[in-house]
């Protein structure tokens, strides 16, 4: 297996369709744990990531790595479904007044890669929608993205109604897009992203974070 | 040093081709920022040629002027003709927001075969059949003459136009019409079938330019690069998919006396070595703050004129004093030896401060002086 499983991650490195896909369906007649056979596919994505940071790799490299790990998923699919994590889902969309979401939704095809659930508002999306979306999900993770500079104020807004309405203090903020951290103290955010590869660590890290306080105060109580 | 201050004709000819620019001359994009300057809506300044004239007319003098205008119905025309669908503003979004453009999938991936066995005209009904956009020739015609003459009336006040038209290069119209997910799927699945359909069109985008060039009587043009910088792709890719055909394109221009405006918006840092092969003092690279600006000096900075790059980010929450320091640190390092001209990275923001804009164009007429 752990032959099977370098093999796997270094083509998908390689970004070698033919050659993952191949290798998986024969580890899949073979018997292999598909899950293993996921994880090996996650660890070329992983080596994409990070010769993304070192700059050998582009955008175009991160998706196609996304999107041979989306079809690695289908493939494997069909033994067992794919375990997500239990939380509320991650609220998302681009603000009001701004369209894109190229950005938006590579970042959401990667959450849900790594099993995070996410509510996708879609665009030009109001304040009170994305409050709307918390309240009903009880989710407290909100990610607010935008391409064009009104989207700032778009952003601040959102984020004032939260402070308004009390759910401030118990939502994380991440914000993406064309930002920055000047962006981000101007909006009021917890965080801001401009990689979907660091912005999905981070919000895994985040849920990680909520769930560890909620269990000890659950302790403690 | 001149003996006499330049005029601004003189001033962008001496920075694109090396000569000795008495300053840095001075090129903020301003565009639908001015309408608000103008006490008008973006709805008003998207819909009538007069309109956007005259909102620009009145930014121009209330901010003091500069030396490279921006066509004052740029998007207008943009808005009118581009084949995506376009969300106008009093029309689909509020009456105050800019114009949006919808990224939906209106090529396919069979599309290929037909742009390659059919050719480009073919390929461009087929998208505006698809998009159900039906472009009015006797509008289009009436905006152009309207333009042409408010050109003719700047120019005549000794200010010149930036450029004719915005055209784009195979890669960018393939990669905007499948959207930017599929087309990397292409890139990596039927890479050869991308090249072909771009050699297929190739002639006739040069034709293109030619005909907009012509009737908007300016040599110069922009190439848009929007979507093949290193914010998207690869230098490897670069090479592959986009620069055969920039590079066509261009050369084939400048031979008959065109000048390119490769208007470059995202990281082309790792790409800038390619726009050495260009020949000295021919075009200009416009710059929007995400590339190195230092570097594509080292790189090009003896050959092709830069222009960029004060960024949009600064010029909406930037203080005044940010934007003088940014605008001496660009005079000082890009300055030297002329081929610099100082620009708005990409257009002026709608909701940029007056002040900063004020800041940068002050700060360029004095400090800016050879």
């Amino acid at each position: 297996m752990w032959r099977e499983k370098q093999l796997i991650a270094g083509a998908l490195a390689h970004l070698d369709e033919v050659t993952v896909f191949k290798l998986v369906r024969k580890g899949l007649a073979k018997g292999l744990d598909q899950f293993l056979l996921v994880e090996a596919a996650r660890d070329g994505v992983k080596l994409v990531s990070e010769k993304y940071h070192r700059g050998e790799y582009f955008l175009a490299d991160l998706i196609m790595s996304a999107e041979i790990f989306r079809e690695v998923i289908d493939l494997a699919i069909r033994f067992n479904p794919p375990k997500v994590i239990d939380c509320p889902p991650v609220i998302f969309g681009t603000v009001k007044e701004d369209i894109h979401d190229i950005g938006k939704n590579i970042v959401i095809g990667l959450m849900r890669c790594r099993g995070l659930q996410v509510l996708d508002l879609g665009v030009d999306v109001a304040e009170r929608d994305f409050l709307a979306a918390l309240k009903s999900t009880a989710s407290n993770i909100l990610c607010l993205t935008g391409l064009i500079t009104p989207a700032y104020d778009s952003m601040r807004r959102t984020i004032a109604l939260l402070e308004e309405e009390g759910m401030r203090d118990s939502t994380s903020i991440i914000i993406g897009g064309l930002v920055n951290e000047a962006i981000r103290e101007y909006v009021k955010a917890d965080y801001f992203s401009t990689d979907a590869s660091e912005g999905v660590p981070l919000c895994i890290k985040i849920i990680n974070k909520k769930t560890s306080l909620k269990k000890k105060k659950q302790v403690k109580g | 040093m001149t003996e006499r201050e330049m005029t601004s004709f003189e001033r962008i000819e001496a920075a694109i081709t090396f000569g000795s620019p008495d300053r840095v001359p001075l090129c903020p994009q301003v565009d639908y920022m001015a309408v608000l300057l103008a006490g008008k809506t973006c709805a008003d300044f998207i819909t009538s040629v007069e309109t956007a004239n005259e909102s620009v007319r009145v930014a121009f003098e209330k901010l003091g002027g500069w030396d490279w205008l921006y066509p004052p119905a740029a998007s207008l025309l943009f808005v009118k003709t581009f084949f995506m669908e376009v969300k106008i503003p009093g029309k689909d979004l509020p009456a105050n927001s800019i114009h949006q453009i919808i990224e939906k999938p209106v090529m396919f991936m069979e599309d290929y075969d037909f742009v390659i066995e059919k050719g480009y005209q073919a390929y461009k009904e087929l998208i505006y059949n698809r998009l159900n956009k039906e472009i009015d020739a006797e509008e289009i015609k009436t905006i152009l003459f309207e333009i042409v003459e408010n050109h003719k009336k700047w120019e005549e006040a000794g200010v010149p136009i930036q450029k004719a038209g915005t055209h784009l290069l195979p890669f960018e119209i393939f990669c905007l019409h499948r959207t930017f997910e599929e087309f990397v799927r292409d890139m990596y699945r039927i890479p050869d079938k991308i090249i072909a359909a771009g050699d297929a069109i190739v002639m006739d985008l040069i034709n293109e330019i030619k005909n907009s060039c012509r009737i908007l009587n300016n040599k110069a043009f922009w190439l848009g690069v929007w979507r093949s910088s290193a914010s998207f792709i690869s230098p490897r890719q670069f090479e592959k998919f986009v620069f055969p055909h920039m590079k066509q394109i261009s050369v084939a221009l400048i031979e008959e006396g065109y000048r390119p405006i490769f208007h470059l918006d995202g990281d082309m840092t790792p790409m800038l070595q390619f726009f050495t092969d260009f020949p000295k003092g021919t075009c200009v690279m416009a710059l929007d703050g995400c590339t190195d600006i230092r570097k594509a000096k080292k790189v090009v900075g003896g050959n092709m004129c830069i222009m960029g790059d004060v960024p949009p980010t600064l010029l909406c929450i930037g203080t005044e004093e940010e934007v003088r320091h940014y605008c001496k640190a660009l005079i000082d390092d890009i300055g030297p030896g002329g081929g610099f001209i100082m620009g708005s990275g990409c257009t002026v923001p709608i909701n940029a401060k007056f002040e900063n804009l004020k800041t940068m164009i002050d700060v360029t007429k004095t400090y800016g002086k050879y």
